[in-house]
């Protein structure tokens, strides 16, 4: 028996960063930051050996079929690991240096990375059922990782409430597959379906399944833990949250209903459809009433959701890569919009409320320039990423003949520039209510936010360079 | 397909049924005198001793989690310890390092929540 290591490099370098990672914190209590520095550098090593990977188009099975790597899964390696590096890079000044046990926080979002990467690349519903585990357990640690705060704990309990009670749909939806197809290998449940079509057991199954993503990934009617978590989690943290364990459980949503669950198309784009539609139209309409802009955030990342699953729904080639593309445009300009976030930090801790940012433009031209942008990129203007990353979900939709979906998708996006230009508007257009004092940048987090920047600027302007790769890597 | 189960709907509806109507008749037709000691709670004929809603240390929980952690972990040894000899005829050593490097980051593991107070009670 002979296990092809060459193809698990980049898991393999993420398990050896975190011994290391372990065994440095163990012995070392004086250099904080250094958990951290190591972190990067094996995230950044991984990324490198993925885009290797990519590039020469290394793909093949392992463990018996259970792992399928593929350019598919190293492309969402790539999104995960560029999102790690950046929560990485904005929770080092928002941490702090005063923290203990800053160890375990590093410890705990490799896990979750690793998590993500298993369920990219998981051929098998338990493998994927497994590293949604992993990812979700680390998740619910890291939520309440600030144990004073009440809200933070409150954050941690919520979610791994709801998270639990969700993987118990995920987990009971295989089981029902396992009974309707006789497998839960994703490609033999795929031929099993075309035997005997559409067994009531294969039906429940897939809805079950569609229940547990949609709450995993926050679709409309199983989004409500969503705005709690993200208002109480350490803002990093939601950062983190927002982005790539919402591409992961997109990346396993997609590989499952668009290979495993193909040959019952009818039974499932209804329903996509349907929840897309919704999930567009509540995050943002809901986002509009919020005063809180980490909830604003949050709901913004509910309806950006709804966006993704307008790929889905397409079910096509196209509507595959430009999900994929979205997902990674969307990783860094909301792992950004959180970094500008934690930027507007006062003695009293972070002001969240949208009001406090009224006359920063001018006092804190760099942290509102950040703003600005990300924001622009999210609502979706034409110079920044935000806008390509839409325009080519919508064209796959309408390729596959989803125009009214479009129409929504279309109107959403007119809505959702309204609460997005607000912070703009508040920003430079409004007089400061009361003098608030503001922390001086941090230097790393500006490090990441530009990085963000020039991420959001350059798919912008250049986005085929950025959407080829996600167009050879579809698995269809 | 669905028939074959429909044993197995008999039985559950069997069981539930005997259940309920043997309750209901004992409490519809059966005496009722009640004595202090018949109100008490039940503990298997010994005196009931206090209150059972009582406070527990949140410690046990953390001993608890660990125990469970390096039980089932431990588990994973049996399986391998037979497989062992067939696998070392075909491809040599192989599984004594994997098992090896399984045993090392465990260990780190054990480390780690030892160094990290996980063990003491106080």
């Amino acid at each position: 028996m002979t296990i092809n290591w060459q193809l698990l490099m980049p898991e393999l370098i993420i398990i050896l960063t975190f011994i290391l990672v372990a065994i440095f914190d163990l012995f070392n209590s004086i250099q904080k930051t250094v958990a951290a520095w190591l972190t990067i550098v094996g995230c950044a090593i991984a990324l490198y050996v993925s885009i290797d990977m990519l590039q020469v188009g290394m793909e093949g099975t392992e463990f018996s079929n259970m792992i399928q790597v593929d350019k598919y899964s190293l492309f969402f390696n790539v999104i995960f690991l560029v999102s790690t590096i950046l929560v990485v890079l904005i929770s080092m000044n928002y941490l702090g240096r005063t923290d203990r046990r800053q160890g375990e926080y590093y410890l705990l979002i490799l896990l979750a990375t690793l998590g993500m990467m298993l369920m990219a690349s998981g051929n098998e519903l338990i493998v994927v059922f497994l590293g949604l585990e992993l990812m979700s357990l680390s998740l619910y640690v890291l939520a309440g990782y600030f144990q004073r705060s009440m809200a933070s704990s409150e954050a941690g309990m919520k979610y791994l409430l709801l998270g639990a009670f969700a993987s118990g749909f995920f987990l009971y939806g295989i089981a029902l597959i396992y009974g309707g197809a006789g497998t839960t290998s994703i490609p033999k449940i795929a031929s099993a379906i075309t035997v005997n079509a559409t067994s009531p057991l294969l039906l429940s199954g897939m809805f079950l399944l569609v229940v547990g993503f949609g709450f995993k990934v926050a679709l409309v009617p199983f989004h409500q833990w969503a705005p709690d978590v993200y208002e109480g989690a350490p803002t990093s943290i939601a950062a983190f949250i927002s982005a790539g364990p919402k591409a992961a459980g997109f990346a396993a949503f997609l590989r499952i209903f668009l290979e495993a669950l193909q040959n019952i198309q009818s039974e499932w784009i209804v329903v996509v459809t349907i929840l897309a539609a919704l999930t567009m139209t509540v995050g943002n309409l809901v986002a509009i009433a919020q005063r809180n802009i980490k909830r604003m955030l949050a709901y913004s990342s509910i309806a950006h959701a709804g966006y993704v699953l307008v790929g889905l729904a397409a079910a096509n080639k196209d509507g595959i890569s430009s999900a994929m593309f979205y997902l990674l445009i969307y990783c860094i300009m909301n792992i950004g919009a959180f970094g500008a976030v934690i930027l507007a930090r006062t003695e009293d801790g972070e002001s969240l409320m949208i009001s406090d940012y009224a006359g920063l433009g001018f006092k804190k031209p760099l942290l509102a320039l950040f703003m600005t942008l990300m924001l622009l990129s999210l609502a979706g203007f034409p110079p920044t990423a935000g806008f390509v990353g839409k325009f080519y979900i919508f064209r796959s939709a309408v390729e596959s003949g989803q125009i009214w979906l479009v129409i929504i998708g279309a109107i959403n996006t007119a809505i959702s520039a309204f609460y997005y230009l607000r912070v703009v508007v508040a920003m430079y257009m409004r007089e400061p209510e009361e003098e608030l004092d503001f922390h001086p940048y941090p230097s790393l987090l500006i490090v990441a936010l530009t990085l963000a920047a020039i991420g959001v600027v350059l798919i912008g302007i250049l986005p085929s360079y950025f959407l080829s790769p996600a167009q050879i890597s579809t698995f269809l | 397909m669905l028939t074959d189960y429909l044993p197995i709907l008999l039985l559950l509806v069997f069981a539930i049924g005997f259940a309920a109507v043997n309750l209901a008749l004992t409490h519809l037709i059966g005496p009722k005198k009640s004595t202090q000691a018949k109100l008490s709670v039940y503990e298997s004929g010994v005196q009931p001793v206090g209150d059972t809603r009582q406070r527990i240390s949140i410690r046990f929980g953390l001993i608890a989690m660990l125990f469970i952690i390096f039980d089932i972990e431990v588990v994973f040894l049996y399986p391998w310890a037979i497989v062992f000899k067939k696998f070392t005829e075909n491809s040599g050593y192989f599984i004594l390092i994997e098992m090896l490097v399984f045993i090392g980051i465990l260990f780190l593991g054990y480390i780690y929540a030892w160094k990290k107070g996980g063990l003491s009670w106080d």
